[in-house]
């Protein structure tokens, strides 16, 4: 369980990383969602132990984390993979999830072996695991950053936009192995490409601007968007009014427009069920109206 | 000749008459005149006993021994002319008159020209031993006297008296007429010396004996003197026997008082007095003796310091000002049972002694100063100052005045009233003078009309070996109707006094005390630590991420350092059982720079979310790095203890020890303060070349620019590369502690930087709002 | 021709930039302005045992911080320049631009001379006026001389040197690294080469002769003896110094063409 309460992050030139971000995270999937500069690496940061919290209360498995020992008892149960990787350009796969395990506190040699083997196996890299990482390509690279992240055993594992400059195969597989972890820890998984959501998450927070737009299950989502989302025919001009356009279809008898909002009576729209993106979009496309400016926390 | 005869017939007789008579009355006079020469005084040019040198002409002046019987014996005196640069010099010389009295200057005329440099800029010096002293023939020298003063042991005042009448009655034997050796002879000399080399004027520049002598020539030969140069008088009216005490006294306290002015000194040595009197008696209990080495002769000496031998050293030491500067320190530390001071001022006393002729001192020393004086009076008034007490054995205390009673001369009577003259003179005087104090250049400067007397302050006894009083004397010389004057005087005021390493001990014991006390508990919390997981040191990351490159390098710069034969003259760092403790430290110093920074270091994100705190990656390369380049200096004190004989085992052991740890701290921090890889490289470099080739440089007592004085004693616990006999060897291992301590304090303050993982993250511009907000 | 000239002017004047952006130059900058004032005022506060003609102990007082920093620290610390292309993969992006070789070492050359002088005029500046106040007048030409010479003349083949060398070093670390065994071992041969105007002298890269010459420039009263360095050695240390620029030059080139082809 991960209680947080009023979490505040302030950097230098009062950037407002984090304001009053207040949720419970429980086992299983959870995904964090929201655009570039949201907060969401602050809050990941701040879960792992990175970064103090400029106030407010975080409660890791009822660690404290604005104390020491409450850092470091975390840590040891954590799984972390951040959002730039680096690696020693000179180790092998095998040495560098070696170090990382001792790090971790796998102190014993025979326990580290065995571990290492199984997940440079899990994560079917055992052919290239003696080759030099520097000669690894990226997705490669995400994936020994997966296997180090699961050494040790965690209860929690964080994960920062593992997915992003990956090709779709790629991207199947970490959700996957992701999916497989649910089971045993708790994930939190942190992207802004609602797809790795979709799939794998029941658990959901839409954070813009330091503050939560939304928290729920994918769909309490959708229903928040339902009679929202259209689609337009017309061989004329491109819809506005105050509608989002979502995509745009070129078909043999005009372009099909998917829109979100309600669109005036002659455009001859048709409603249609709402995905996961729509209403992420229309989530964040209401929180820019004025009278929503202050974000709406929610229990 | 033929044709002046046949010219001198052909004119008339009377002609003739007139131009033989004129012929023999010129060659008569001519005659008359070569004649005369053959007496006095007249120039003999000779070469100079010092071979020749570029513009310095020597010869003799002969002279009559007394000038009571003008035909009777005569002397030669030795005269060096340096000759100046100046196309257009002023046509009259500077006579320099030296002191001692005996004090021969000729035979070191290319050593004077290069000192007084300034005085030949417009005109001629000239240089000349007086009667009885230096190459003068005949020199009145003592052997007997020198012997011993050589011997160094303890003999009754008797023993000390019988040297002095063996030398009077040899050189009675030898026919030298011992009471013309006096002042007022002396004085003739100089006229004669004038006249004799053609001068229409002179002028005089004369240095403690020198002054009374320059005194008389103002008195009784006046003519010919342009101008004169007193540097530390001794007035015609004074009796050195007598006021020798009084003197000294004054000199102490004037010490005291500079003493004060100097923050440090005031602090570290607040009674000189007091300790003076403490050691002289304890150094009269119980002497003291060392072995130190002659700069002339090159080789050891014993030298022995009782109470009156250390009195000797500090009345000497107030004349120059080095030696001023090391007084309080020389008296504190001997007392406290430290002697490197006092070695290190310790003179060989045949080198001072030998300079002198001491028949030639005691002559004219007795003549001028023992005339209505009694041996009562010289006691009495010593008794008045118990720092006469130490002047007792000296020469020019009781000591002399009892030599004087055998050297049979008849005092001089007419040389005591005060010299009073108009002639342009320039009065010098020194503050901390100890026999010739301000005072009495007053004192004199009071009766000559066309006087300046200026009083420099920070020195003592010859105050023109300065530059600053070099200068009045040059100024007034070209000028003697005008005061010089210029603001190095005031420059001149403070002294740096030298604080000896024994006052800083046990400042530096209890900062020992304390941050060893704090280190090692924590590296005791450390090592439990360890102990606990032993399994969580990544050795194999540490080794891969340090490289093997350095060892190979520092490996072959030891063995080239080491092999080859020292090179005399090489640096003193080279030497090589210095190798060792110059080179490895600096490779650990550098590779300590680059062991981690967080800018730097690939997956740093992850290593901060691991629970192993993120230091430990820091010290366990460190680790490495100071194991491998243990194993290099392992080899290398090998290799040094097989290639030098003597090398003291346990100190070549451990001597890199703690420069190593010292080292690799300052870069540690370094690197870890500026998060910058260089920087910490730099700054490690510039300290290891700061300390091991300037490392003499920063000892306590060596001479430093202000404010650094203020820095310089508390330099030596913290220095990197002292060297074993540099100190007392406590103080050695003393700082060795420190030293290590140091380094460690300053790894542990690094490692102290890492502790905040947001810090280490981000860099300190990241929190800093933090704590506003 | 005329796009590599205005690609070499940008890449000259961004470069620039950077490095008065980052801390690196300022540091240096700010440590011989520092340090000569330091020494200056050290020296106006005290009586020395030997009389100096002061306008020359100008040239000897500050001359030493001066030479020092551009002879050993500068190629230390500016040593990062290339390899930092390569460690923030910025020279991946620079391959695939249309820039030649000799314009992408000639604008990192050009920056940083044009930021270190920039630097280096201000310090002189400065100096020269604290001097002027405090101790007194200064022999300008003899003054500006030794900014040119020992100043200017060192920037140009000691820092190229340092942007040169490590063009191949992958990382900034590394870069440091061969910069401190080329530039600091020379000292540990002080007492063999410093005192003898050798060839050995001149190639050596702290380049002693022209600071010993400029240490001992304190009026004839003091630099008769003190080194055996005259200014003939400092014009051949210079010439040599261009000598070795060029050959590294040269071979940085080569390097970059060679990787090129490979690839």
């Amino acid at each position: 369980m991960i209680e947080i309460n009023n979490l505040t992050k302030t950097y230098s030139g009062n950037v407002h990383a984090l304001r009053g971000v207040t949720m419970t995270i429980g086992s299983g999937m959870f995904g964090l969602v929201g655009p570039n500069g949201a907060g969401k690496t602050s809050l990941m940061r701040i879960l792992a132990g990175l970064l103090r919290p400029s106030s407010g209360s975080v409660n890791v498995f009822g660690h404290d984390m604005t104390t020491s020992q409450g850092k470091q008892a975390t840590k040891a149960l954590l799984g972390y993979l951040p959002q730039e990787l680096g690696l020693y350009p000179n180790l092998t796969a095998r040495e560098f999830l070696d170090y990382i395990a001792i790090l971790k506190g796998v102190t014993d040699s025979s326990t580290r072996k065995r571990q290492v083997e199984e997940l440079v196996e899990m994560v079917r890299l055992s052919d290239a695991a003696n080759r030099r990482l520097k000669t690894y390509s990226g997705g490669m690279k995400r994936r020994i950053g997966i296997a180090q992240a699961l050494l040790g055993t965690p209860k929690l594992l964080i994960v920062d936009e593992p997915t992003v400059g990956l090709d779709p195969e790629e991207r199947v597989r970490i959700r996957n192995l992701l999916s497989d972890m649910a089971s045993r820890c708790t994930v939190i998984l942190s992207t802004h490409i609602i797809e790795d959501i979709s799939h794998s998450c029941n658990d959901l927070a839409i954070i813009n601007k330091g503050g939560v737009l939304f928290r729920g299950n994918p769909s309490d989502l959708i229903t928040r968007a339902r009679g929202k989302v259209w689609t337009i025919l017309t061989s004329g001009e491109r819809p506005n009014n105050g509608l989002a356009v979502v995509s745009t279809l070129q078909l043999h008898n005009g372009v099909q427009y998917r829109v979100l909002g309600t669109p005036d009576a002659h455009y001859n729209a048709t409603p249609v069920e709402p995905s996961l993106e729509d209403s992420y979009i229309w989530t964040m496309s209401q929180s820019q109206l004025p009278h929503q400016e202050m974000p709406i926390p929610v229990p | 000749m033929k044709n002046i005869a046949k010219w001198a017939h052909s004119r008339a007789p009377l002609r003739n008459t007139i131009i033989i008579l004129s012929l023999f009355f010129a060659l008569s006079v001519g005659a008359t005149a070569v004649l005369a020469d053959e007496h006095f005084p007249r120039f003999e040019p000779d070469a100079c006993s010092f071979g020749e040198v570029a513009r310095i002409e020597c010869g003799w002046v002969v002279v009559p021994e007394d000038y009571a019987e003008p035909d009777g014996k005569t002397i030669r005196l030795a005269v060096a002319i340096l000759k100046t640069n100046n196309r257009n010099p002023a046509p009259d010389p500077i006579v320099y008159l030296s002191g001692g009295p005996g004090g021969g200057v000729v035979e070191f005329a290319p050593l004077q020209s290069t000192f007084m440099v300034d005085m030949l800029l417009n005109r001629d010096l000239i240089l000349f031993d007086q009667r009885g002293s230096g190459l003068s023939q005949p020199a009145l020298d003592c052997p007997e006297l020198l012997e011993m003063v050589f011997q160094q042991t303890e003999l009754s005042a008797e023993e000390k008296l019988q040297p002095v009448s063996e030398c009077y009655e040899r050189l009675e034997k030898e026919g030298v007429n011992l009471p013309a050796y006096n002042t007022l002879n002396n004085a003739a000399d100089v006229d004669s010396l004038r006249t004799a080399l053609g001068y229409e004027q002179i002028n005089l520049l004369g240095g403690s004996y020198g002054t009374r002598l320059a005194l008389t020539i103002m008195r009784n030969h006046p003519d010919g003197i342009r101008s004169v140069i007193l540097d530390s008088s001794v007035p015609a009216q004074q009796n050195t026997f007598v006021s020798i005490g009084e003197n000294f006294d004054h000199a102490l306290q004037t010490l005291q008082d500079g003493c004060n002015a100097d923050l440090l000194c005031r602090a570290f040595y607040p009674d000189i007095r007091g300790t003076y009197y403490q050691l002289f008696d304890q150094l009269n209990e119980s002497p003291i003796s060392f072995e130190i080495k002659n700069p002339l002769t090159q080789q050891f000496q014993t030298v022995y310091v009782d109470g009156y031998g250390l009195a000797d050293m500090v009345f000497m030491g107030l004349y120059s000002r080095d030696s001023i500067q090391r007084v309080p320190a020389t008296l504190y530390s001997t007392l406290n049972g430290d002697y490197t001071i006092l070695e290190s001022v310790a003179q060989p006393p045949i080198q001072t002694s030998s300079m002198l002729s001491y028949g030639m001192f005691f002559s004219m020393m007795c003549a001028d100063s023992t005339a209505n004086i009694s041996q009562e009076q010289i006691i009495d008034a010593a008794d008045q100052y118990p720092e006469a007490i130490a002047m007792r054995q000296s020469i020019l205390g009781e000591y002399g005045f009892g030599a004087c009673a055998l050297w049979n001369v008849p005092p001089v009577t007419n040389n005591s009233a005060p010299v009073i003259s108009d002639i342009p003179t320039l009065v010098l005087a020194g503050q901390y003078d100890p026999i010739t104090p301000p005072a009495w250049g007053q004192q004199v400067a009071e009766n000559l009309s066309n006087s300046f007397f200026i009083e420099f302050p920070g020195v003592g006894h010859g105050v023109t070996n300065n530059p600053c009083p070099m200068n009045f004397a040059a100024a007034f010389i070209d000028d003697p109707t005008r005061q010089p004057t210029s603001g190095c005087v005031e420059n001149m005021r403070s002294l740096q006094f030298v604080i000896g390493s024994d006052r800083i001990r046990p400042v530096a014991l209890i900062a020992l005390i304390l941050i060893g006390g704090v280190a090692l508990w924590i590296i005791g919390t450390g090592a439990a630590a360890i102990r606990r997981q032993p399994g969580q040191i990544a050795w194999r990351a540490a080794r891969r991420s340090m490289g093997w490159i350095p060892v190979i390098v520092t490996g072959l710069a030891v063995v080239a350092f080491l092999l080859p034969e020292q090179t005399p003259g090489a640096m003193p760092w080279s030497e090589r059982v210095r190798v060792i403790e110059t080179l490895i430290p600096l490779a650990i110093g550098i590779q300590a720079a680059l062991l981690f920074s967080p800018d730097d270091e690939p997956a740093l994100e992850v290593l901060l979310a691991c629970p192993r705190k993120i230091s430990w990656v820091l010290l366990e390369r460190l680790a490495v790095v100071l194991i491998a380049q243990t194993g290099i200096a392992l080899v290398g004190i090998a290799l040094t203890l097989a290639l030098v004989n003597d090398a003291d085992v346990s100190l070549t052991l451990v001597r890199w020890i703690p420069p190593a740890l010292f080292l690799s701290g300052v870069a540690v921090y370094a690197t870890l303060k500026s998060r910058v890889m260089a920087f910490g490289m730099v700054i490690a470099g510039l300290t290891w070349f700061a300390f091991s080739i300037f490392g003499e440089a920063l000892l306590p007592g060596q001479p430093t620019l202000w404010p650094l004085n203020y820095v310089l004693p508390f330099l030596w616990p913290i220095h990197p590369y002292l060297q074993p006999d540099s100190l007392t060897i406590g103080d050695y291992w003393l700082n060795r502690a420190f030293v290590t301590v140091v380094g460690i304090g300053l790894l542990i303050l690094g490692i102290y930087q890492l502790r905040d993982e947001e810090y280490v993250l981000l860099g300190a511009r990241g929190i800093k709002k933090q704590k506003e907000a | 021709m005329n796009t590599s000239l205005v690609q070499l002017g940008k890449m000259t004047y961004y470069e620039f930039r950077m490095h008065w952006r980052g801390r690196a130059l300022l540091v240096v900058m700010l440590a011989i302005a520092v340090m000569n004032i330091f020494s200056i005022w050290i020296f106006s506060s005290n009586t020395l045992p030997i009389e100096l003609d002061m306008t020359y102990a100008a040239v000897g007082l500050i001359s030493a911080p001066l030479t020092l920093t551009l002879a050993v620290l500068l190629p230390i610390i500016i040593s990062d320049t290339i390899p930092k292309d390569q460690q923030y993969g910025v020279r991946e992006l620079l391959d695939t631009l249309p820039v030649p070789h000799w314009v992408y070492l000639g604008g990192k050359l050009l920056g940083m001379w044009a930021g270190v002088l920039l630097g280096l005029f201000a310090v002189m500046v400065v100096n020269g006026i604290f001097y002027h106040f405090t101790i007194g007048a200064l022999d300008l030409r003899l003054y500006i001389e030794m900014w040119l010479v020992a100043g200017a003349a060192l920037l140009v083949i000691n820092g190229s040197l340092g942007v040169l060398i490590p063009v191949g070093q992958p990382s900034r670390r590394r870069a440091v690294i061969l910069m401190v065994a080329l530039f600091v071992l020379p000292f540990a041969f002080a007492g063999q080469i410093f005192d003898t105007a050798s060839l050995l002298a001149y190639i050596n890269p702290i380049r002693p002769a022209i600071v010993l010459y400029y240490i001992a420039n304190m009026g004839e009263q003091v630099s008769g003896n003190l080194t055996a360095f005259t200014s003939n050695d400092v014009l051949l240390t210079i010439i040599a110094g261009l000598i070795e620029l060029t050959l590294v030059g040269v071979l940085a080139w080569g390097w970059l063409r060679w990787k090129e082809n490979r690839a």
